[in-house]
């Protein structure tokens, strides 16, 4: 079993805490996992990405090779989009729809969908939408994990768990939110 | 250690053993062995000289050293520290079919690259960052075998490696990817939406518009972002401190006015002496300190000198009438234009405190604040 995952999104949408996430659940059932991000001030507001790989065996490489990529989790399209160079040919993009726009040259974002939509192994989803019906409009990130989720190669039950352990110290009421969003992003993958 | 950015931002599972006992408090047996006096100083590198020849037989004998041999003799490799994990990735974590020396201590094992040159037609080095073993070995060698890496061009001779670098420079086929889109742009980072140091930024640029540009001598900070658009109000970012003295430097050059904008945090770090020296001058200088009670930079740290910043200044010798508190926000612009106008015009040392708290940090306390009320 061997996962290469690009996580990406803007500073500040929650990219370190899906990779907590996936992060956690592969430690419980004893997978190597290797982690490469950026962080510190080069996050406020600019790209940030997340090289993330699970594997059954030992993982030479702390990033993932140009073309190697399975998936790409994205929490923002332009986002998703600027990473398809990692991609394998056989690789899933999954995307949040919402646009995150502080930039004055963000490029229509009907051609940014329409560019993503040429891979045919895409999962788009507003998970902004989605977050909001849940009342918890800061996890659109965990929405879009709930997505990605089938994927992953990990149980369900296990990403609930690390769920639990990385919000646990911000109070049930955390948990229990991010909880639903994972499910709400699942069941929207499965209709 | 030799730390590279890739190694600093990568995580990975870890297995845990059982924790040392923290190491006995002894002192040394010379007790003035770290006094470097000249005297004793001499005698110390002396010693160290000494050293050598047993540090070198370790970096051959420790293990930490690794060279491992391979059937394909054309090309021979040195390698060290992430690098190593990008040249095994090309090889599917298996065999390699050349043979390499993994360097994992200094000084460089000189038998093993003897033993590697003897064997090989070309050498390969492949390390991150700075060409420094290759560099070495151009030296260590001096037999006229071919050296590959950054200086020949193999390896870009700047930036950051990865496992398609590394498989280009071996000549392995790298695989076709996906095109880049061209509708896609830049995203750099920016200040937060409400924070104090933009409000700061548009009153400093105002004040300073009469002026030429270049005068702002600045620090390492979240404000560090005030180099880019829409602001591009601070022209320098060296080191921590650097600001108040290049500004001090520049002014008794003759480039007046002169300013400086650093932190809280990173005056406490290392400003107040550069402030020290300035007063003692009397430079003709204006210093901003951006309060925001916080070290935001690095996630909301404590700021050492929270409450106390006036008087530091005070202590360091700072007139009174010239240390001037400013609340960076936009109804205050023009009377915070008025002020900073008037401290450039003085001709001696000016500190304002722009004084406003970190956007992050006050969302996360009044967060709390709720909840504790829940």
């Amino acid at each position: 079993m061997k996962k290469d995952i690009i996580i990406a999104g803007v500073g500040g949408q929650g990219i370190v805490s899906i990779a907590a996430v996936i992060g956690y659940a592969s430690v419980e059932v004893g997978l190597f996992l290797k982690q490469s991000e950026v962080h510190g001030m080069s996050q406020r507001g600019g790209e940030v990405y997340s090289h993330f790989r699970l594997s059954d065996k030992e993982i030479a490489s702390d990033l993932i090779p140009h073309g190697k990529a399975d998936l790409i989790i994205s929490v923002e399209p332009m986002e998703a989009l600027r990473y398809m160079p990692m991609l394998n040919s056989e690789g899933w993009v999954i995307t949040n729809t919402t646009p995150f726009i502080n930039i004055p040259n963000y490029p229509e974002v009907e051609k940014v969908i329409s560019e993503i939509k040429k891979y045919t192994r895409n999962i788009t989803v507003d998970a902004d939408k989605i977050a909001k019906v849940l009342k918890s409009p800061k996890s659109a990130n965990i929405v879009i994990l709930g997505c990605a989720s089938p994927y992953l190669g990990l149980e369900y039950g296990k990403l609930e768990n690390a769920i639990k352990l990385l919000f646990g110290r911000k109070g049930e009421d955390v948990v229990n939110a991010n909880l639903a969003a994972l499910k709400a992003g699942r069941e929207y993958k499965n209709k | 250690m030799r730390i590279t950015t890739r190694l600093a931002h990568s995580h990975s599972s870890v297995n845990t053993s059982e924790q040392k006992a923290q190491n006995q408090i002894k002192t040394p047996e010379d007790s003035i062995q770290y006094v470097l006096l000249p005297s004793n100083a001499r005698k110390r590198y002396k010693k160290l000289l000494a050293s050598q020849p047993s540090l070198e037989e370790e970096s051959e004998n420790s293990g930490y050293n690794k060279f491992v041999d391979g059937k394909d003799k054309s090309l021979g490799i040195i390698v060290s520290g992430i690098a190593y994990n990008y040249l095994l990735e090309n090889f599917d974590g298996g065999e390699i079919p050349f043979p390499f020396i993994k360097i994992s201590q200094y000084p460089l094992p000189k038998k093993m690259i003897e033993k590697l040159c003897d064997e090989c037609n070309e050498i390969m080095v492949i390390e991150e960052g700075y060409p420094l073993i290759e560099e070495s070995i151009s030296g260590l060698l001096g037999r006229g075998i071919k050296v590959r890496g950054r200086f020949d061009g193999s390896i870009p001779r700047d930036g950051e490696l990865n496992p398609n670098i590394v498989a280009q420079a071996l000549g392995l086929e790298t695989l076709q990817s996906n095109p880049v889109s061209d509708i896609i742009v830049g995203r750099p980072p920016s200040l937060c939406d409400g924070c104090p140091h933009a409000d700061t930024f548009r009153a400093i640029n105002e004040a300073m518009a009469e002026h030429s540009k270049g005068r702002n001598f600045s620090d390492i900070g979240c404000y560090t972002l005030g180099a880019l658009p829409p602001y591009q109000s601070i022209n320098s970012c060296v080191d921590m401190g650097a600001s108040i003295t290049m500004a001090k430097g520049a002014a008794d050059a003759g480039l007046l006015p002169s300013i400086s904008v650093i932190g809280d945090s990173t005056f406490t770090h290392s400003g107040i002496t550069g402030l020290l020296d300035a007063v003692n001058d009397k430079s003709p200088i204006t210093i901003f300190i951006l309060d925001n009670y916080t070290t935001a930079m690095t996630g909301g740290q404590f700021s050492p000198a929270n409450g106390r910043i006036e008087e530091i200044c005070k202590g360091v010798g700072v007139e009174a009438e010239h240390i001037r508190i400013i609340e960076p926000l936009k109804k205050n612009h023009n009377d915070n234009v008025r002020i900073i106008k008037e401290e450039v015009a003085y001709n001696g040392v000016s500190v304002i405190i722009p004084r406003r708290e970190c956007v992050v940090t006050l969302t996360q306390k009044s967060k709390e604040k709720k909840k504790a009320k829940q």
